[in-house]
């Protein structure tokens, strides 16, 4: 028989309902259809979870797929994705956490979980290798993530297990609330966190001991230690190692286009303080890293002493530090290290919540929520204690957190003011106004989960090649950054390692691992089925055209200073543009040609 | 007479903040990177009064550069 190389073997299925668990053999077939990982998420939830399924009720699925590389010596294969239905946009979903969760799930023979049903009573799921139980978790109610894990590991006696939990804010259905693992690496975004605990799931705790078989392991190993070199001396890697992703900050900020107050504004003179130098220099005292990396962009960052005693943490990484630091007005690394402790402890996802707390302090400058929707917090742009008392009362739903806990939509449109939340099908932006790099506007539009940017980074590119104020050529840049992050997405990749890793190197990963031969043509179409497939998803919940759009403040209201200055996006040419490459019909619908070709079907 | 040079948080060649070259009258792009002692391979874009210009422009007096690293997204 054909030995199924990079896979470990088993999906495991385990319905909470009835408290059955089966483990059904990973098909081959399907995995080289859709490699694995994102795109084999996708597939199944499209087929298991019908329309207008309640993405809190018992029908909705957490779809757990590791990728064929996951867990093997490849570098930066630790990225473990879960697929639900959204319910902050139900729409589909798909959240990618790294840390050591994944490879774990490999090593004890599986490539996937699917969690599906509701169980009686909270409980977790202990997968130890072959024995696998669901246990029972009512004294961990209640408990927020930080203590779970401990609980759990002191429970089951072994240090080393790799556990996945929810905290408080999944437990009350924040609708943005994060799993979390390795105390604070997130699945975040768009609300697993609260279909977990919708399911009263309050932790997967894995032990695994077996091994991977690989197709060709001497040319692994000769690929691998070439890719170690190249980051080594990759001055974009060592940035990374140094600073984190916060090396960003000063290049987004003299540039114009990083979320400023709501985005009211495309850059601060007080991000000075914030910059990745600044956090060096400033609060970081140790490094993380995720399995198999030796980027290691994780940063251990502490302030010794502040009005809330000591405060440490793992990051903040650039996208919380923006979107609840900058986005919120807040330049002070006490406020920012303390907001984002809070939100990784109710386990909710700290740019949502900054976003939220954001939108909420536009409304009260402008006098559309009072002292009295806030409870007498006073929360003007910049105030750091606000900020931080909000985040615990969103995390707990109490006062105006149970207003923000449902979204900034769901907030602003109970407001009056849908058109202040900046967010896209109901989930947030990230930093990167769009204004200031246009490709990213059609990024963010057209991303079948909402707001989001690493669905198609083309910034960089934008940046690079001085086009990023153009329309022109938008489009084929979208999408096809598009395909190439599906694929890197689905192979279970951190995107950093996009440094060393072009799509050629990416395929001999896989081929020494699995055995099998892609080109990058064919890879290329894997990326577009995945992407029709999200998209299929979406269209069966009746997502179209009119969905694809973004916040009036990008499309209609020039940024007033810095180096974006004066910049708008045109949507709707690159829309038009976009669903014509992609063989759409002008209301964002997949054509039945155009999947037939891609071999698959509604 | 001066260029005012902004060098990214993110360039590592133990150069960063910001700071002034006095120049005699001009030079290469490529000249005041060596000058200032930043590797061009850190570099992803460098500015001249906020427009992008290559390794061998000219950069003049009262000039403002910024000097900005690759970019990928985070
Ligand atoms: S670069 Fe950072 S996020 Fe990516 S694998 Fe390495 S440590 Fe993890």
């Amino acid at each position: 028989m054909e030995k199924n190389y990079g896979l470990a073997g088993n999906i495991l299925r385990v319905n909470l309902t009835n408290g059955t668990i089966e483990k059904e053999p990973s098909n081959p077939s399907v995995f080289k259809k859709f490699i694995g990982g994102r795109g084999l998420g996708a597939w199944m939830l499209y087929h298991e979870v019908p329309a207008k399924t309640d993405p809190l009720g018992p029908d909705n699925k957490l779809i757990f797929m590791a990728g064929p590389t996951e867990g093997t010596i490849t570098p930066g294969a630790n990225k473990i994705t879960v697929t639900f239905k959204s319910p902050l946009t139900n729409t589909y979903a798909t959240s990618l956490c790294g840390g050591h969760l994944g490879p774990e799930l490999k090593f004890a023979g599986y490539d996937g979980v699917v969690i599906e049903g509701k169980a009686s009573e909270p409980c977790y799921l202990w997968i130890d290798d072959d024995k696998v139980r669901i246990m029972p978790a009512k004294h961990l109610w209640g408990k927020n993530t930080h203590e779970t894990e401990d609980a759990i590991r002191k429970e089951l006696g072994d240090i080393n297990v790799k556990v996945a939990v929810i905290g408080k804010g999944g437990e009350n259905l924040v609708k943005y609330a994060c799993i979390q693992t390795d105390y604070h690496r997130e699945f975040g975004r768009q609300g697993s966190g609260a279909v977990m605990g919708s399911k009263l799931l309050k932790a997967i705790a894995i032990r695994g001991t077996k091994s991977i078989p690989i197709a060709e392991p001497e040319k692994l190993a000769q690929l691998t230690l070439e890719t170690y070199q190249i980051l080594a001396n990759h001055p974009k890697a060592n940035a990374r190692k140094k600073m984190g992703t916060n090396e960003l900050v000063d290049g987004i900020n003299s540039l114009g286009f990083m979320a400023n107050k709501n985005f009211t504004e495309g850059t601060s003179l007080s991000a000075a303080n914030i910059t990745g130098a600044a956090m060096v220099r400033d609060v970081v005292f140790g490094d993380v890293s995720c399995y198999g990396c030796n980027i290691v962009c994780g940063k251990n960052t502490q302030v010794l002493s502040s009005k809330y005693g000591k405060v440490r943490i793992e990051g903040p990484e650039f996208e919380t530090l923006t979107l609840l630091g900058t986005n919120t007005g807040v330049y002070d690394w006490e406020h920012i290290l303390r907001a984002t402790q809070i939100f990784d402890e109710y386990g909710v996802d700290t740019m949502s919540g900054g976003s939220a707390v954001a939108l909420a302090m536009e409304c009260y400058e402008k006098g559309i929520i009072t002292d009295e929707d806030t409870d007498g917090i006073k929360l003007h742009f910049g105030n750091g204690e606000a900020l931080c008392q909000v985040a615990e009362l969103i995390g707990q739903r109490k006062g105006i957190g149970a207003i923000l806990a449902d979204g900034s939509l769901a907030a602003a449109t109970k407001w009056g003011v849908p058109e202040l939340a900046m967010q896209v099908k109901g989930s947030d932006f990230a930093a990167y106004d769009p204004r200031g790099a246009k490709g990213m506007g059609l990024t963010y539009a057209t991303s079948p989960k909402g707001a989001h940017h690493m669905i198609a980074p083309t910034f960089g590119v934008e940046i690079a090649q001085n086009n990023r104020f153009s329309e022109e050529g938008k489009a084929a840049l979208v999408r096809e950054t598009q395909f190439f992050m599906a694929i890197v997405d689905s192979m279970a990749l951190c995107s950093s390692m996009r440094f060393a890793l072009d799509l050629g190197k990416q395929l001999q990963f896989i081929s020494a691992v699995t055995g099998w031969d892609l080109n990058e043509q064919e890879a290329m179409v894997i990326g577009e089925r995945i992407l029709n497939v999200e998209r299929m998803f979406n269209v069966r919940e009746g997502f179209s055209r009119k969905d694809d759009t973004l916040p009036k403040r990008f499309l209609e209201e020039p940024l007033k200073e810095g180096s974006s200055q004066g910049q708008v996006v045109n949507l709707e040419k690159m829309l038009n543009e976009y669903y014509e490459l992609m063989g759409w019909n002008q209301e964002g619908i997949p054509t039945a040609e155009r999947l037939g070709k891609l071999g698959i079907c509604y | 007479m001066h260029i005012t040079v902004k060098i990214s948080s993110s360039i590592l060649s133990n150069r960063q903040g910001d700071c002034i070259y006095l120049a005699e009258d001009s030079i290469k792009v490529e000249e005041l990177l060596q000058k200032l002692g930043i590797d061009y391979r850190e570099i992803g874009l460098v500015l001249v009064d906020g427009k992008k210009v290559d390794l061998s422009d000219i950069i003049y007096h009262g000039n403002e550069v910024q000097i900005l690293p690759w970019f990928y997204g985070g």
